[in-house]
């Protein structure tokens, strides 16, 4: 069940971030969720100014195109950070488990060694075939022959 | 211009253009708030610059035309102070402004913020540049930005309830 509040953020960490805005700390990213939470109808009366302020602002960002220093190269790390948090996902989440007699094994280096070991209980083609030219003895096979040519008689 | 051109032929003459404006202006602060404003204004202009055989002679005459105009302004400025000392005496053109709206208001306190602190704030809350990228790109720290940010910021919303309560 998701916990739905009535405001995109709580009033402490608004009134936190306010703060941090008139001391020049915020980020950008701040900012925009700053702005969203004043552009919420119903605030108390005490962020009104804020409200005038960032309502100014609004509007006027949307004129401007910009190119920065740091844009692309903020792009690219994102990106590379992503592709990290990424693979932490897989192998955090999405781990490898074998059953091994009905236990739940997910320690990876185990489920190697039982894998292996199955293997090589498994008979391979080539096995097989020896296998079975083994057992039909060349003597047999020459008699066999034999039978047949001598049927034909 | 590119960002590259930018850094590579406006960011090292900064000393030659902070000893222009302080030929100039006399004070260290208003020099460096100068050189802020300049290499911001050829920032913002740069597409432009690659035009100019010499960008270093050009960015040395737009610093002292700056300085120049700063000086005589300095001279005849009216501080917001000033504005409100109008306003209570009651012949005061901006009377009818707060009738307006907030927007009219907001915009008069912004135009009325020192030249260096109007530009950081804008860059910062209209353009959506980080501190850290103006710091760069006027060859200071961020801290220095932030202290500008700040101030205009505070001067703002001071000036907003002034103006909408007082």
């Amino acid at each position: 069940m998701r916990i739905k509040f009535k405001y995109s953020m709580t009033f402490e960490k608004a009134d936190q971030l306010i703060e941090r805005y008139y001391e020049g700390l915020t980020s950008v990213e701040e900012e925009r969720q700053l702005q969203e939470f004043l552009s919420q109808a119903d605030l108390p009366l005490k962020y009104e100014p804020e409200q005038a302020i960032f309502g100014y602002f609004r509007p006027q960002k949307q004129n401007v195109t910009r190119k920065s220093f740091l844009r692309w190269s903020g792009v690219a790390a994102a990106l590379l950070v992503g592709v990290f948090a990424i693979q932490l996902f897989n192998d955090s989440n999405l781990s490898n488990y074998a059953y091994v007699d009905g236990k739940k094994i997910t320690d990876m280096d185990e489920i190697k060694l039982h894998a292996m070991a199955s293997i090589e209980n498994l008979p391979t083609g080539q096995t097989i075939v020896e296998e079975n030219l083994r057992q039909v003895s060349s003597k047999e096979l020459i008699e066999q022959q034999l039978n047949l040519f001598s049927a034909f008689e | 211009m590119s960002q590259e051109r930018y850094k590579a032929e406006i960011l090292p003459i900064r000393d030659k253009l902070f000893h222009i404006a302080h030929k100039i202006l006399q004070g260290d602060e208003d020099a460096e708030d100068a050189v802020q404003e300049v290499l911001l204004k050829l920032w913002h202009t740069r597409d432009s610059l690659g035009t100019y055989d010499n960008v270093a002679a050009f960015a040395t005459t737009v610093t002292k035309n700056h300085c120049l105009d700063k000086l005589k302004l300095k001279k005849r400025t009216e501080s917001l102070d000033d504005i409100h000392h109008q306003r209570e005496s009651g012949d005061n053109p901006y009377l009818q402004l707060e009738r307006i709206n907030t927007e009219e208001i907001l915009k008069k306190i912004i135009e009325l913020l020192p030249p260096l602190q109007q530009t950081i704030i804008r860059m910062k809350d209209v353009e959506e540049y980080e501190v850290e990228e103006i710091a760069e790109i006027t060859g200071t720290k961020p801290d220095a930005i932030r202290v500008n940010l700040s101030r205009a910021r505070k001067k703002v919303r001071e000036e907003y309830i002034k103006w909408t309560r007082g």
